[in-house]
């Protein structure tokens, strides 16, 4: 045994471990919690450990986290449609990046002048789908910018 | 032992929920579904610091948390039609949470778990008296939390949740069963098992400090 903690070799309580949880976060019956108090008056094992869980519970609940900066929360999309039209466009422009390699790598000229018109066209509409999903987070973002109404 | 010296009066702002929602609440819910702009930005502001706490605790690292908030967020808007009028926000939020955030360690797309120094807020400025004893005290309560939480990090996933739940999220064992999709019953026996290893672990830690 431990002298930081003299419970640490314990087995479980004979009594019941789980209805000092329950004591613990008053959720047990007036019949139940007076037996608790009974047994906590007699059972040292016992009340070490409701006031090492109750010390532990303590600790938690005092604990306090960070916290993000509002305009952090501006960086991510905005709404759905905008995720979507992000998430698109990223993927268009890998695929197009891949086929515009094996067009390029390809001996065949024809390949060239069957697909360069749709190479040209799904680059541009990945593009716009990338610049749809920023332009839709902008107007999404305007109603609640500060420097909207500062004057140049 | 850490009951010894740990206060036991300090007051927190629980994160529960009203069992019924504010009418402001039910009426901004409403407008949002309408497409309301404002109503939907004003309840992302509303529900975004919640959210990321609860996934900062279950996740450990801040930018999978902001991931997870982001993404949780969107979910509710995009199924905010499937809401029920007049429930309140928050457990349906915190089960979105809690799935994004299972999913995430379930694919473990997850990064390290942060520093502790970068999850936990720097709170002695702010609650240290200007005496030296009050001052050790502060700064021996805040290694404390520190130890207890990482402690919660080597927990297993299924533990580390309901610890979180209840000890630092403070809810109730009816918001834990909802949130958990459990009964009631198994939440005192599941929580017990977590509290119990959680105190092996803090005390082994407890142990080896006091060795070092």
């Amino acid at each position: 045994m431990s002298s930081g903690c003299p419970l640490a070799d314990g087995g479980p309580c004979p009594y019941g471990d789980e209805m000092l949880t329950g004591y613990i976060d008053g959720v047990l019956t007036q019949g139940d919690r007076q037996r608790v108090q009974l047994r906590l008056e007699t059972c040292e094992r016992c009340r070490s450990m409701v006031e090492e869980l109750e010390g532990i519970r303590e600790a938690a609940l005092t604990t306090r986290f960070v916290q993000v900066p509002d305009d952090q929360w501006n960086e991510a999309p905005r709404s759905t449609l905008s995720l979507v039209c992000r998430n698109l466009g990223w993927a268009g422009l890998a695929l197009w990046t891949l086929l515009t390699l094996a067009v390029l790598l390809s001996t065949d000229e024809q390949v060239l002048e069957s697909y360069g018109r749709w190479l040209v066209a799904g680059g541009l509409g990945s593009l716009l789908l990338l610049l749809l999903s920023a332009a839709l987070d902008r107007w999404r973002s305007a109603p609640g910018d500060i420097y909207r109404g500062v004057q140049k | 032992m850490v009951a010894a010296t740990l206060p036991m009066n300090s007051v927190r702002p629980s994160l529960s929920a009203s069992p019924e929602a504010p009418a402001s609440e039910t009426q901004l819910i409403l407008l949002a579904r309408k497409g309301d702009l404002q109503a939907r930005e004003t309840l992302a502001q509303q529900l975004r610091r919640p959210a990321f706490l609860l996934a900062l605790q279950l996740l450990g690292n801040r930018d999978d948390a902001l991931d997870c908030t982001q993404e949780s967020l969107l979910r509710f808007f995009s199924k905010l039609h499937l809401f029920e009028d007049g429930r309140p926000i928050l457990p349906w939020l915190r089960r979105i949470v809690r799935n994004r955030a299972i999913d995430m360690l379930r694919r473990k797309k997850v990064r390290r778990a942060d520093s502790l120094d970068s999850c936990l807020e720097d709170e002695a400025p702010i609650e240290v008296p200007d005496t030296t004893q009050d001052t050790h005290r502060t700064v021996h309560l805040r290694e404390q939390k520190a130890l207890v939480w990482s402690c919660v990090q080597a927990l297993s996933q299924a533990q580390r949740e309901i610890i979180i739940l209840r000890d630092y999220q403070d809810l109730s064992y009816q918001e834990i069963s909802e949130t958990l999709e459990v009964p009631m019953g198994t939440v005192m026996s599941r929580l017990h098992r977590a509290r119990a290893e959680l105190r092996k672990k803090v005390c082994s830690a407890l142990d080896g400090s006091q060795r070092g």
